[in-house]
């Protein structure tokens, strides 16, 4: 049995991986809770509405360990995402589906014991909540004991970008816990805190938050379910107001003027929409994926799950909603080639980096390494090495010195990369893995490989 | 629940957002939560309340007006 690094919090359970299985252990307290709130065959009918991890619990032989005799088998997820890799929108879709959870399930007498944001996945753009033991039945009068989670780890990070305008992924990656109300505070000009959502959210819970007698106070206090409710609901319609601060990103608008004229741009479309016909990806990384327009030429193609990859948000999130709309299996995440996720957290094991959560089958890199080599400084022979790492096959573009995109690079420093070379490059992705196809693209100086290491 | 007025309930948003006090780290932030709950629960489900008498008032009126078109 081996535990998972991030499930220690709850005595009453844990999630354990078992050769590439996941199962949830229960003690008999936490099991009955379990089985108390489908009663009604509320978790069932999250399930068939893809709102929860599917369980199984018949024929599973394992051992069981000390007061752990329940076991359930979790359908499992290929990618565990964090909620510092989401883009704002994301990030705004897994509240609104937490706070739906939470309505629905207090309707049918059934609360959630937490509000981590860890518990929300995405498949594609759409969310699944995949802790089965935070459901337990509504005791008359209980409070929202979630609240000021919820608040830290979905809400205080939507206000940070909406109201201020500073992207909340750094921050909330090296707190992993969420944003603090305390820093939102500091931040926040003072007429914004007289919102009356933000009062009732961050302010009073914040400066309240100190005063001994009025927590003791809840020991005996009951808090209606209609004031819970009421809460829910009108969180859930604060949250669905917010946006992003519109920056117009310099990335926002690169794709728009890229590089290629119309002839040569549809070799390119060409070339790539063969190379993921012919191998079908599981999965497939596009690492820069700027706006997105080869994630879903890809998914249109056949790749059946495409995880998108930018460092710039804004890109994230006009893809979050492009994918949305046309219904394709897209997620896209952030992550900065030279400033990758970390393992962080507990042990530096609760959260994992991203290189150790590779599932790809196949990656596009396009029109990346260049950036990747003169401006992050990472040598050629680094980059070859990373990305045939990262995905057994793919497709890596070429985009040599003479480019107009690498002269704008070059333009206001020395030129102290010797080693990006075409030439180079074929020799390095050779030293690695098979140059299956190869495409100069006419009128441009660009190349596309397609290489495969197996 | 004893319902706050307006006029107090600005006031003391006021005086909560000039005085508030940095929190404690050992004291686990539920704490604050709990205390609004106490405090401020009632509030939301007096508003939901009113918005939707508010909401079913318009309608009466537009419905005397231009009649019952939905």
């Amino acid at each position: 049995m081996s535990r998972a690094a991030s499930s220690y919090r709850d005595p009453e359970g844990f999630v354990s991986i078992e050769d590439e299985r996941v199962f949830r252990y229960m003690d008999s307290k936490a099991y009955k809770d379990f089985l108390d709130a489908n009663q009604e065959g509320f978790l069932n009918r999250l399930v068939q509405e893809k709102k929860l991890v599917p369980w199984q619990s018949k024929d599973i032989q394992l051992e069981k360990t000390g007061p752990y005799n329940n076991v359930v088998q979790l359908h499992r997820l290929s990618f565990i995402s964090y909620p510092y890799e989401w883009s704002f929108q994301a990030l705004k879709k897994a509240a609104i589906f937490h706070l739906d959870i939470q309505i629905e399930g207090l309707e049918n007498n059934v609360v959630l014991s937490d509000a981590t944001a860890y518990n929300v996945q995405f498949v594609g753009t759409e969310p699944i909540f995949i802790d089965h033991q935070s459901f337990k039945p509504y005791s008359d009068g209980e409070f929202w004991k979630g609240h000021g989670q919820f608040c830290e780890q979905f809400l205080n990070p939507l206000l940070l970008s909406a109201e201020v305008g500073i992207d909340y992924n750094g921050i909330y990656q090296a707190n992993v816990d969420g944003i603090a109300s305390e820093l939102l505070l500091k931040v926040l000009p003072f007429y914004k805190k007289l919102k009356p959502a933000l009062l009732m959210h961050l302010v009073v819970p914040h400066s309240m938050s100190t005063k001994r007698t009025v927590a003791k106070k809840t020991q005996t206090r009951k808090f209606s379910k209609n004031s819970y409710l009421a809460l829910l609901k009108t969180l859930r319609s604060t949250i669905d107001g917010l946006k992003p601060k519109i920056k117009g990103t310099f990335w926002s608008g690169y794709a728009d003027c890229n590089n290629y004229q119309d002839s040569s741009f549809q070799e390119k479309e060409k070339f790539i929409s063969d190379f993921v016909q012919k191998t079908q990806p599981p999965i497939l990384w596009d690492l820069g994926c700027n706006n997105g327009y080869f994630s879903i030429l890809a998914a249109k193609n056949g790749a059946r799950s495409v995880m998108s990859f930018d460092f710039d948000l804004e890109c994230l999130d006009n893809l979050f909603l492009k994918a949305e709309e046309l219904n394709l299996n897209i997620q896209p995440l952030l992550f900065n080639l030279s400033k990758p996720s970390p393992n962080i957290g507990w042990q530096q094991q609760e959260r994992q980096g991203i290189f150790e959560r590779r599932n790809a089958t196949s990656l596009l890199a396009l029109a990346l390494i260049h950036h990747m080599r003169i401006s992050s400084n990472i040598p050629l022979d680094q980059i070859v090495g990373y990305l045939t790492k990262l995905a057994p096959s793919g497709v890596i573009e070429f985009v040599p010195k003479t480019d107009s995109k690498v002269q704008e690079l070059l333009m206001l420093r020395e030129d102290i990369f010797f080693d990006y070379e075409q030439q180079n490059f074929e020799q390095l992705l050779l030293s690695k893995a098979k140059i299956i196809e190869r495409c100069k693209i006419n009128n441009s100086d660009r190349t596309l490989y397609w290489y495969d290491t197996r | 629940m004893k319902m706050i007025p307006f006029k107090n309930y600005i006031l003391l948003a006021v005086l909560i957002v000039f005085f508030s006090e940095p929190a404690e780290a050992y004291i686990d932030p539920a704490t604050g939560s709990m205390a609004m709950q106490i405090l401020l629960g009632g509030l939301a489900a007096a508003y939901l309340f009113l918005r939707e008498r508010v909401n079913a008032f318009f309608y009466t009126i537009k419905r005397i007006f231009f009649g019952n078109k939905d």
